[in-house]
C-alpha cells in the first residue's frame, strides 16, 4: 500500500487531505512542522510527498532543497497558496515533480498522487492517461478503463495528436496535417469522422469542440 | 486652478520686465529730446528775432518817438525784406514795438494783444492754441522785436522721428521676444525631458533617475526624487509581500473548508449532498473573491510589455481553460475568423480580461448556452466582442458594473470583480471595454478595444 507524507501547517485542511487520501486507499501521515517532516522522512520511507512552502521551522523549499541535494529521488508535489510564477519556479527549480495551488480539489489530488506513482514505477511518457481513456504511444494500445479499444490507424493518430496537446485547442488544419500522407488524398471530412468514431468509442464528452477553435481533450490526468 | 508652465511664466515676467524697462527708457528719451528739441526751437526763435533785427538795421535810424504804424507804411520792412524772412522762418509770426507802438508785423498768427510784449522767451495761449514767443530788445531799448510759434509746431517735429523709429522698434521688440523665447526653451529642455521620462515610467518602474544624465542644477531633485522612489520602492516590496501573505492566510482556511466540505459530501448521506456540494459552491466564490482582490492588487504593480501575439491562439487558450471548468455540454462557445489574428499587446494582460469577460458570459449565458467571441481587426484597432445570449444589461446600469463588486444579476453567483479585473487589464495596454447591447437579438456584448502601438 503506497505510503504519503502530508507536510501542511494549516491542521484542519492537513487532516482533510489525509483523512480523503487514507479513504482512496493510502497511508497517509500528516506533519505540522518543517523539522518534523525532515525527522520522519529519515526514519521512514514514503512514496509521494506533499509539501506546504510555508512551515514552521523549515520552509518545504528547505526540505525540498535537503532532500535532492541528499540524491533523494522520492516524488514530490508541492501544495501552495503561492500563486506567483515565481514561486512555480522556485518550486520546480528546487526539485518538485508537481506544484498545486489552493484550494485543491481532493479528487485532483488523489490523481496526482497515482501519475505521480504511475511515473515512478515506469519513469517514462509513452503512456498517458486522461479520465478513464488510456493511450500507449509506442504500443499503438488505447484502453478505457480496463477494456482495449480497437482504433483504425486514422483514429489513432487523431487521438495521440489530441493527448500530446491535451488541455489545448487542436484546429482542424493541424489534425488534417497529421494524417496527410503523400501517397493517399485526405478527404475534407475525414477528421470528422475520426472524431465521431472516437466519440462513439472513447465516450461522447471525451472530445470537446468549439466553432473556429478545433478539437481538445482535458479531463484529468492519471 | 492650473498653473501655467514655469517656462511660460518666466517667459511672461521677463517680456513684463524688457517692457517696463522700455516704457522707462522710451520716456526718459522722449523727455530728453524734447527738452532737446524745445531749447533748439528756443534758438530758431532767437536767430528768427536776430534775422528780423538784422534786416531793420537800415530802416531804424529813421524811427522816431512815439511813431506808430501809419496806413499803407510798409514799416522798418520792406516787402523784400518780409519774404527774405519768410523763406527762413514761414512759421514764425512777428511783431516789431517802437516806443510801445507797433511799427511792424507778420500780418498772421496770434491777435496782437495776446502776444507778450516783453523781452525774453514765454508762453502764451491765443485761439485756443498754445504759443511760445521771444522778445529781442534792439541797441536802443525803445525796439523789441517779438516772433513767436505754435507750440504744435515743435510737437510735430518728434513724430516723424517716432514714426520712423517705429518700425524698427517693433521689429526688434518681436525678434527680441522670439530669442529670448528660443533662449528660455533651450535653457528649460531638461524640465521637459524630466517631465517625459517620469511621464513614460510606469507604476512598476522605481529605479533611481542617473543624476549625472541631468544638468547640475537639478541635483537636488534628482536625488530627492530617487529618495521618493526608494521609500516607493520599499512600500512597494511590503504591499506585495503583504498581499502575498494575504493570499497565504485566505487561501489557506479556504481551502481546508473546502477539503471538509468534500469530505462531507463522500461521506454523507444522500439527503445531505446537495448541502454539502451548496457548501463546497460558497467556498469556491470566497476563493473567487481572494483571487479576484490579489488580481487587482497585483494588477496595479504591473507595466504593459507589448509584443506581436496570435490573438485568435490566445482566445483558445482562454476557451480551453474555461471549457475544461464546466460540465460537458453545458455551453457552446464560437469564434470567428477562424484562424490567425495577429496584434501588438501585452498577452498576459489580454488573457486576463478575456478571460474575466469570457468567465462573465459563461454565467450569463446559461439560457442560450452559446458564447460568441468575434474578432475585429480595423486599420487601427483590434475588437474582441464576446457576446452571450443571457439578459443582457440595461443601458443605466453599465457603467456602475465597470466597479468593483458591482454585480448585473444577483441570481448570478460570481465575485463581482469580474469586469474591473477587465477594466484594469485593459486599461494597462491603452485600450477600452464596453457593454453594449446585441445587434441580433437579447443579450450583452462587451467590446474589448486594443489601439495600435508601434
Amino acid at each position: 500500500m503506497p505510503r504519503l507524507l502530508i507536510a501542511e501547517d494549516d491542521a484542519d485542511l492537513g487532516r482533510a487531505m489525509k483523512r480523503s487520501l487514507e479513504l482512496d486507499g493510502y497511508v497517509a501521515d500528516h506533519f505540522v512542522r518543517g523539522d518534523d517532516v525532515l525527522a520522519a522522512l529519515s526514519t521512514s520511507h514514503y512514496d509521494v510527498l506533499l509539501l506546504d512552502i510555508g512551515l514552521p521551522h523549515m520552509t518545504g523549499l528547505e526540505i525540498l532543497s535537503h532532500l535532492r541535494s541528499a540524491g533523494d529521488a522520492t516524488p514530490v508535489i508541492v501544495i501552495t497558496a503561492l500563486d506567483r510564477t515565481r514561486h512555480r519556479v522556485a518550486g520546480l527549480d528546487a526539485g518538485a515533480d508537481d506544484y498545486l495551488v489552493k484550494p485543491v480539489e481532493l479528487e485532483e489530488l488523489a490523481a496526482r498522487v497515482r501519475a505521480q506513482l504511475r511515473r515512478r514505477e515506469r519513469r517514462q511518457d509513452d503512456i498517458m492517461s486522461l479520465d478513464d481513456v488510456t493511450i500507449d504511444f509506442t504500443g499503438h494500445v488505447v484502453s478505457v478503463g480496463d477494456e482495449p479499444v480497437s482504433l483504425t490507424s486514422k483514429e489513432f493518430r487523431v487521438l495521440s495528436l489530441l493527448m500530446r496537446r491535451r488541455r489545448r485547442f487542436v484546429s482542424k488544419a493541424d489534425l488534417e496535417g497529421e494524417l496527410y500522407d503523400q501517397d493517399q488524398w485526405v478527404e475534407s471530412n475525414t477528421v470528422e469522422v475520426a472524431i465521431s468514431a472516437l466519440r462513439r468509442k472513447l465516450g461522447r464528452n471525451f472530445i470537446r469542440t468549439a466553432r473556429g477553435l478545433g478539437y481538445m481533450v482535458g479531463g484529468r490526468e492519471g | 486652478m492650473r498653473r501655467s508652465s514655469l517656462s511660460a511664466r518666466l517667459y511672461r515676467r521677463i517680456l513684463l520686465l524688457l517692457a517696463g524697462a522700455g516704457f522707462c527708457m522710451g520716456a526718459m528719451l522722449y523727455i530728453v529730446a524734447n527738452r532737446e528739441i524745445s531749447q533748439a526751437s528756443d534758438a530758431q526763435l532767437v536767430n528768427a528775432s536776430r534775422l528780423l533785427y538784422m534786416l531793420m538795421q537800415d530802416e531804424l535810424p529813421a524811427l522816431r518817438p512815439g511813431q506808430g504804424l501809419a496806413e499803407g507804411d510798409e514799416g522798418p520792412l520792406s516787402s523784400d525784406e518780409r519774404r527774405a524772412f519768410h523763406a527762413s522762418y514761414d512759421w514764425c509770426m512777428f511783431i516789431v514795438v517802437w516806443d510801445q507802438h507797433i511799427i511792424a508785423q507778420s500780418g498772421w498768427g496770434a491777435p496782437t494783444r495776446h502776444v507778450p510784449q516783453k523781452p525774453g522767451l514765454h508762453d502764451f495761449e491765443a485761439s485756443g492754441d498754445q504759443w511760445r514767443s521771444y522778445g529781442l530788445t534792439g541797441e536802443d531799448p525803445r525796439l523789441l522785436i517779438i516772433v513767436a510759434e505754435r507750440d504744435a509746431t515743435r510737437e510735430f517735429s518728434v513724430v516723424p522721428v517716432m514714426r520712423k523709429l517705429a518700425l524698427p522698434f517693433f521689429g526688434l521688440i518681436g525678434v527680441g521676444a522670439l530669442l529670448l523665447w528660443l533662449t528660455l526653451r533651450t535653457g528649460l529642455s531638461d524640465v521637459e525631458r524630466l517631465r517625459k521620462t517620469l511621464e513614460n515610467r510606469s507604476l512598476a518602474d522605481l529605479s533611481p533617475l542617473d543624476p549625472k544624465a541631468w544638468a547640475s542644477d537639478f541635483g537636488p531633485l534628482i536625488i530627492a526624487l530617487n529618495r521618493l522612489f526608494e521609500r516607493l520602492g520599499q512600500g512597494y516590496e511590503k504591499e506585495q509581500a503583504f498581499t502575498d501573505d494575504v493570499a497565504h492566510e485566505l487561501r489557506t482556511p479556504v481551502a481546508a473548508i473546502r477539503a471538509q466540505a468534500q469530505l462531507l459530501a463522500r461521506a454523507a448521506p444522500a439527503h445531505l449532498r446537495d448541502e454539502a456540494d451548496r457548501l463546497i459552491a460558497i467556498v469556491d466564490r470566497a476563493n473567487d473573491l481572494v483571487d479576484g482582490m490579489l488580481m487587482l492588487a497585483r494588477l496595479d504593480a504591473t507595466s504593459a510589455s507589448v509584443r506581436s501575439v496570435d490573438v485568435h491562439e490566445l482566445v483558445a487558450d482562454v476557451v480551453a481553460e474555461v471549457m475544461l471548468r464546466l460540465p460537458p455540454d453545458m455551453i457552446d462557445f464560437q469564434v470567428t475568423p477562424g484562424h490567425v489574428v495577429r496584434w501588438r499587446c501585452d498577452p498576459a494582460l489580454l488573457k486576463i480580461a478575456v478571460s474575466a469577460i469570457t468567465d462573465n458570459a459563461v454565467h450569463h449565458a446559461a439560457e442560450g448556452r452559446l458564447v460568441e467571441i468575434d474578432l475585429q481587426r480595423r486599420d487601427d484597432r483590434l475588437d474582441v466582442v464576446i457576446m452571450d445570449r443571457g439578459k443582457g444589461i440595461g443601458a443605466a446600469d453599465r457603467s456602475r458594473l465597470l466597479k468593483r463588486f458591482e454585480r448585473g444579476n444577483l441570481a448570478v453567483t460570481g465575485s463581482g470583480l469580474g469586469l474591473s479585473i477587465a477594466v484594469k487589464a485593459i486599461a494597462l495596454m491603452g485600450g477600452s471595454i464596453r457593454l453594449e447591447d446585441r445587434t441580433d437579438g437579447n443579450g450583452l456584448q462587451v467590446r474589448l478595444s486594443l489601439m495600435s502601438v508601434p
